[in-house]
């Protein structure tokens, strides 16, 4: 979906959901490491989402994507910050008063044989949506999951069949369809094809991108597989230990790479042709992921930075236009990168990046 | 470690104490007519009366209640005014019987349940494995009263017809006159109680035993080339055994109110028999002696249970 | 790589639809596969036909009151003991023999059917029911009301069953609600451990976190999403429970604890045959081959019941 037909959908590009400085951390009851330990998996994000719009959210596992989208669509309550959803405030909203608003937006899960009770036939898993809010009658409900089925490619006559009965594919196809089923603005949709086999991948994305022509859907995709947000993304946000580090449009996040860990994500992309594969730079970051229990201090991503100096242990660089970017693209970095500059420390040589000596 | 130690036993505690209350509350919403069986037929309510307070039963219930806490603390159960003995003394008695009996029992069938249960998942599908799951099933279908008739019936009527005075037909026989006796007046007893449980273990044992040896890391110590009998005993036995750990610990805890079947039917005056009879004498001090007695030896069951599978398993620890 | 069309069918589905092929409409649930692997259990099945024979049995016991003429209760002194008033082994009159009492053991077998059975059914179901609600509460809502259920659920099993039964019995004198009352009380809590173990793990599931985020209240979401993947275990266990009601209940009358006297209860009649076993050996063998006897098939039926809904090769 390029960008041109994004603007075609939209008429203004107008904030569907607001997030500033949303935190979550969770409490954990652990003897390891003595006593009581809060885990900040999300720490103080700002982010927009544009009505649509598809927002790529990528990062490595333990990032906190999911716990973000989660606080995104209030299925966790916020340590701290603001939601904004329809200019409407829902940080703090009780769960009667966000009832309503589930019908405009809604979740799509990773594991297709999680997301679906087992024990439900697939057209009530898919009516769902309508038994809960009190939707139509009994003939009405059957006659839009079957339409629904339909659409996403399923066979109605199958409405009365289980879950493990269809495929992982199928499976998903099936959570597509309980999500639209109401119709929303908004749906998230966490790691939708990471558990599918890369040929079906492909026909779920583009299933996706199609409703989102059709319907005037937002998405916010999360993943940790660069290849496929780009393909589906109009802008994409980068994350790293609970906190944001590059936020742009797509074009400019691959070619315009500021923050230094967006770059050693970006090369660890496969590239198809074996020469230029060779040719390129290869970073590979030392260490671990360190816990979110205990973030480093300043930036967290200093530890890891080949780039980092002293101001980045001491203070955590806030997030905005850098190196004369435009307002869409935003980095939290305090050296951030310039148009094709080298990532390799001074006194670093070729070494084992480069693979198999020849 | 020792934090976790501490909070076991506190839980252990609390939960003796409600048992306390519960079964004091019980028992003083009936009025016990123990002053008048003491005062004898011809009493008047005065003498009751009189009786009633010597004795402090006509104190409020929290009062009571209160000195029944302060003297157990101390050890000093109650009374028992039939047999004028102190309750203490009386399980103090019957205590041994009943330790003879479950612990020989628990010895068999341990090794006998545990032993098949090995055998069993070792060979699966194989001709022991099927007999011995027939004998599982068969004998863990077994009510034990039954199981103890016929066993004195066949093992001692029939054999000492036949002239083998093999097995006496009741009775206990200290281990202080010899363990002959003591041996042979427990035998049909420990067989009534342990050939059922050795059942339920040899169920327990082949199907835990069975989880572990379909794990990958078994398959990796064979294919490392250990002895099959090494990688037998020595891995897959060892955390087969948890499940069986725990259930042991849970029945020896509540041995002590199991045997009161085996006790009734070879007239064994253990912790058992001895409640039963005091229910027919409506003899209440006993009674509540008894069940807190075999409370505090479910609880402690209970913890020690929890303390060996922390120590076996370090994710309990830590939470 | 855009297929654009909506109704374009996708390769997977074309293939499964071949694979699926002649298979009905009508989805195969989770419940019609377990039943049919039920089916197929020779012994299990064979287990399911001795419990139903002794279910008639006890329904119609008069029928055998009928047959032979004697009541359960009715003593027959003069045709029923011998000279010296001990009971009469098997003969003419009196197929299974009599008791001490010279009553028939045969009907007395037959209407003890229907104490085991009452019993161990009814008393099962309602624990079960009390257990699966608290078990639910308890896993669900966690907090405040899960830590006291728990603790309550701990208190109640360690408390040494047969005990407390004989101290419950000193207070309240025996008989069958004395019986059902305390069988009950102690059951339910195994049952509410068992569910609360289970609904804590379910509730952590995908599809549980999928009906919160489209707004299902809470009560719709214990009901319609935990229950079901909960009720697979409870069956299990309350079929495996039935055989240990129906000894304990027996257990308890062998104890004098439970029914008295002259109600027929195999329990009872064990109790009464232990003075005369040496020299009536049928009124001990009968009752208690009832007893092992419908112990036996339900613990083979409740294995086969285990078995169906979770089959596991090898086993």
């Amino acid at each position: 979906m390029t960008t041109d037909q994004t603007q075609a959908v939209s008429t203004v590009s107008e904030t569907l959901l607001h997030l500033d400085d949303v935190c979550k951390h969770f409490h954990v009851r652990g003897h390891a490491g003595g006593g009581r330990a809060t885990v900040k998996a999300v720490d103080g994000v700002t982010l927009d989402v544009r009505r649509g719009e598809t927002l790529g959210l990528v990062g490595e596992t333990g990032c906190g994507k999911s716990t973000l989208a989660r606080c995104m669509t209030r299925l966790y309550d916020l340590t701290a910050g603001k939601v904004t959803f329809q200019d409407r405030d829902i940080s703090r909203a009780s769960r009667r008063a966000l009832r309503p608003l589930r019908r405009e937006m809604q979740m799509i899960f990773q594991d297709p044989y999680g997301s679906l009770n087992p024990r439900r036939r697939v057209g009530s898993i898919i009516g769902d949506p309508f038994a809960i809010h009190g939707i139509g009658d009994r003939k009405e409900r059957k006659d839009k999951v079957q339409q629904l089925m339909q659409r996403v490619g399923l066979n109605p006559e199958h409405y009365n069949r289980f879950p493990n009965e269809f495929s992982g594919g199928q499976r998903q196809r099936i959570g597509v369809a309980r999500a639209l089923a109401l119709q929303p603005r908004l749906i998230v949709c966490d790691e939708p094809v990471s558990a599918l086999d890369v040929s079906i991948q492909a026909q779920v994305l583009n299933l996706l991108t199609d409703l989102q022509q059709e319907f005037g859907l937002t998405y916010v995709f999360i993943t940790h597989d660069l290849s496929v947000v780009r393909h589906v993304s109009d802008r994409i946000a980068v994350m790293y230990l609970g906190k944001v580090v590059e936020v742009a449009r797509t074009d400019d996040i691959f070619e315009i790479t500021r923050h230094p860990y967006t770059k050693a994500l970006l090369s660890a992309l496969p590239v198809p042709d074996p020469d230029a594969a060779d040719s390129r730079e290869r970073i590979v970051l030392t260490g671990d992921l360190p816990s979110p229990i205990n973030p480093p201090s300043g930036c967290r991503f200093h530890p890891r930075c080949p780039k980092a100096q002293e101001i980045c242990s001491r203070e955590d660089p806030p997030l905005l236009p850098v190196l004369g970017d435009e307002g869409t693209h935003l980095t939290a970095c305090h050296f951030p990168l310039e148009v094709g500059e080298s990532l390799r420390p001074r006194a670093e040589a070729s070494g084992p990046e480069r693979g198999i000596p020849r | 470690m020792v934090r976790f130690l501490i909070l076991r036993i506190l839980q252990g505690l609390l939960v003796l104490w409600l048992i306390t209350v519960g079964v004091f509350g019980l028992f003083f919403a009936v009025p016990s007519n123990v002053a008048r069986t003491l005062a004898g037929r011809q009493a008047t309510p005065h003498t009751i009366a009189l009786i009633n307070h010597r004795l402090g039963l006509d104190k409020p219930i929290y009062q009571q209640y209160w000195d029944f806490i302060k003297k157990a603390s101390h050890g000093d159960l109650g009374y028992d005014y039939y047999h004028q003995l102190s309750v203490t003394h009386i399980i103090g008695q019957a205590l041994p019987i009943t330790a003879s009996l479950a612990l020989g029992a628990a010895v068999l069938w341990l090794a006998l349940g545990v032993f098949n249960g090995v055998v069993s998942a070792v060979h699966p599908r194989s001709v022991a494995d099927r007999g011995l799951t027939v004998f599982a099933l068969f004998f863990y279908s077994m009510p034990s009263f039954f199981l103890g008739l016929m066993l004195l019936f066949f093992l001692y009527f029939k054999l000492t017809l036949a002239g083998f005075q093999w097995f006496p037909a009741g009775g206990y026989s200290p281990l202080a006159e010899g363990v002959g006796e003591w041996a042979r007046h427990m035998i049909l007893p420990w067989l009534t109680l342990a050939l059922v449980l050795a059942a339920t273990y040899t169920r327990l044992t082949r199907s835990s035993m069975l989880d572990v040896l379909g794990e990958d890391y078994i398959k990796t110590a064979r294919s490392k080339g250990l002895r099959e009998r090494r990688v037998i005993y020595r891995h897959a036995l060892r955390s087969a055994l948890t499940p069986v750990v725990t259930q042991f610990g849970i029945d020896l805890g509540q041995l002590i109110g199991g045997v009161v079947i085996t006790e009734t039917i070879f007239s064994l005056p253990g912790m058992g028999k001895t409640a039963i009879d005091a229910i027919n004498q409506q003899d209440l001090p006993v009674i509540i002696g008894i069940v807190l007695f075999a409370s505090t030896c479910v609880v402690v069951a209970n913890i020690l249970v929890d303390l060996l599978y922390a120590f076996l398993d370090p994710r309990v620890r830590l939470g | 790589m855009s297929m654009g069309s909506s109704d374009v069918r996708f390769d997977e589905d074309v293939a499964a639809e071949v694979e699926l092929g002649a298979a009905p409409v009508e989805g195969r649930s989770p419940w019609l596969l377990a039943w049919q692997r039920l089916r197929r259990d020779r012994v299990a099945m064979v287990s399911l036909a001795v419990i139903i024979l002794i279910a008639l049995i006890a329904i119609f016991a008069p029928v055998f009151t009928h047959f032979t003429g004697h009541p359960p209760n009715q003593q027959y002194i003069r045709q029923g003991t011998t000279t010296s008033g001990l009971p009469l082994g098997p003969n003419g009159k009196f197929w299974l023999g009599t008791d001490n009492l010279g009553r028939d053991i045969l009907v007395r077998i037959a209407y003890g059917a229907r104490i085991s059975l009452a019993v161990g059914v009814v008393a099962t179901l309602l624990t079960v029911a009390i257990g699966v609600v608290v078990g639910l509460a308890a896993g669900f809502f966690r907090g405040i009301v899960d830590t006291i259920l728990a603790r309550l659920v701990d208190v109640v099993l360690s408390v040494p069953f047969f005990l407390v039964a004989i101290a419950l019995v000193s207070i309240a004198g025996p008989g069958l609600t004395m019986t059902v009352l305390v069988i009950g009380f102690f059951s339910w809590a195994s049952v509410a451990r068992i569910v609360r173990g289970q609904v804590l793990s379910i509730r952590e599931r995908e599809y549980v976190e999928a009906a919160r985020s489209l707004g299902a209240s809470d009560l719709r979401i214990m009901f319609v999403d935990i229950l079901p993947n909960v009720l697979a275990q409870v069956i299990v266990y309350t079929t495996l429970l039935i055989p240990v009601v129906i000894v304990t209940q027996a257990a308890l009358s062998f104890l004098g604890l439970g029914l008295q006297p002259p109600t027929a209860d195999w329990g009872g009649m064990l109790a009464e045959s232990q003075t005369f076993y040496t020299v009536a050996w049928w009124f001990v063998a009968f009752p208690g081959i009832a007893l092992l006897v419908t112990t036996l098939a339900f613990n083979l039926f409740g294995d086969g019941v285990r078995d169906a809904f979770d089959p596991r090769s090898g086993r």
